[in-house]
């Protein structure tokens, strides 16, 4: 496959590269509304108006340079190379080459354009075509997680068929809050929302698979059942 | 086509390289095992066997089950038949290779018996 026009697009990303390496540890969802009173377009940037780019390294990069420092250090500490008649020095080599294996699978800069004018995106590893599609496969959703006491927690997740997922805001309890920041961001992308259910009616659809208008599906008339006006309201918007 | 998309395109799909790793770690098993059975049967010098590294071994047995395991959810995924066998091909050679590495050291534990 030949490059795509996106990718040779004069490369104009104001945007930090590493912004989606936040650890979230706490009040995430509060950096993540601080980050979209910035850039509205966060995490992406907006280089024409409906064309948005994002380009990032994944955080496994720091994560394997970590375990390859740390396993360097085990495997030059002499004491611990024998235990017990038993060479151990083993282990650390075996994170050695993972951390290793994580630095160089992660080191290429990714690269995903949502082109609305086109009506696709393109997702490029170190300018090579991974995958391009129509814009109904990329989505934000929330994701979620329950603990052994049943708390719930929910992710807010950038996805689409394909890509790697993005995860924007790690665990958090403030269902309400991550459903308003995760409709924000669809509507400005203006990219699919869905709910953390399969079947809800608090999914926001923009975009339709191109069959799907001439010959309504269940789903299609499952959701029209659920919801009208919120339905209507995102199709004006279109 | 540079070095650098070449690098990129073969680490995109993780499953696969999840297998490649079992099958070299598998192809390293298979060495010291025949090394192994070599100096035990045939020159019985019992001194060159690796029991310094049993311990290891047995370790990066288990990691290579895990990872083969892995590789070949992934590949389920991606349903192409094909990966689907060669990933279950490479599970099942590295099981067999951890019950052959046992049977082994038992029978290793049995020529040590000091018997009076």
């Amino acid at each position: 496959i030949p490059k795509g026009r996106p990718s040779s697009l004069p490369t104009t990303s104001s945007g930090n590269r590493f912004q989606l390496w936040a650890l979230g540890l706490f009040c995430t969802e509060r950096h993540l509304a601080r980050r979209l009173k910035n850039n509205s377009f966060y995490p992406f940037t907006q280089q024409q108006p409906g064309v948005f780019v994002l380009e990032y390294y994944l955080d496994t990069l720091w994560k394997g340079t970590l375990l390859f420092v740390v396993c360097v250090i085990l495997v030059s500490v002499s004491s611990l190379r024998q235990v017990q008649e038993q060479e151990t020095w083993g282990f650390p080599m075996y994170g050695m080459a993972v951390g290793l294996w994580l630095i160089i699978s992660s080191l290429p800069r990714r690269r995903l354009v949502l082109n609305h004018t086109r009506g696709m995106y393109h997702f490029s590893i170190q300018g090579r075509t991974v995958c391009q599609g129509p814009m109904h496969l990329v989505y934000v959703r929330l994701a979620l997680s329950s603990d052994a006491h049943g708390r719930c927690f929910f992710q807010l997740v950038f996805g689409g068929n394909r890509l790697e997922p993005l995860i924007l805001v790690q665990l958090s309890e403030h269902y309400e809050q991550m459903e308003y920041l995760g409709r924000y961001i669809a509507r400005k992308l203006n990219i699919n929302y869905f709910d953390y259910l399969a079947t809800s009616y608090r999914h926001v659809v923009r975009h339709w698979p191109l069959g799907a208008a001439f010959s309504p599906g269940i789903v299609l008339r499952n959701y029209r059942g659920y919801d009208r006006p919120s339905l209507s309201h995102s199709d004006l918007e279109v | 086509m540079r070095w650098q998309d070449r690098l990129a395109v073969l680490f995109f799909p993780q499953g696969m390289m999840l297998t490649m790793a079992a099958l070299m770690l598998f192809f390293i098993h298979l060495g010291v095992f025949t090394s192994d059975v070599h100096n035990l049967c045939v020159t019985h010098h019992y001194e060159h066997m690796s029991f310094h590294y049993t311990v290891v071994l047995t370790f990066s047995q288990v990691i290579s089950i895990c990872w083969a395991a892995m590789g070949s959810l992934y590949s389920e995924m991606m349903e192409n038949s094909l990966l689907q066998s060669f990933s279950l091909i490479i599970l099942m050679l590295n099981g067999v290779m951890f019950f052959n590495r046992m049977s082994l050291e038992f029978l290793a534990i049995h020529y040590r018996q000091e018997n009076h």
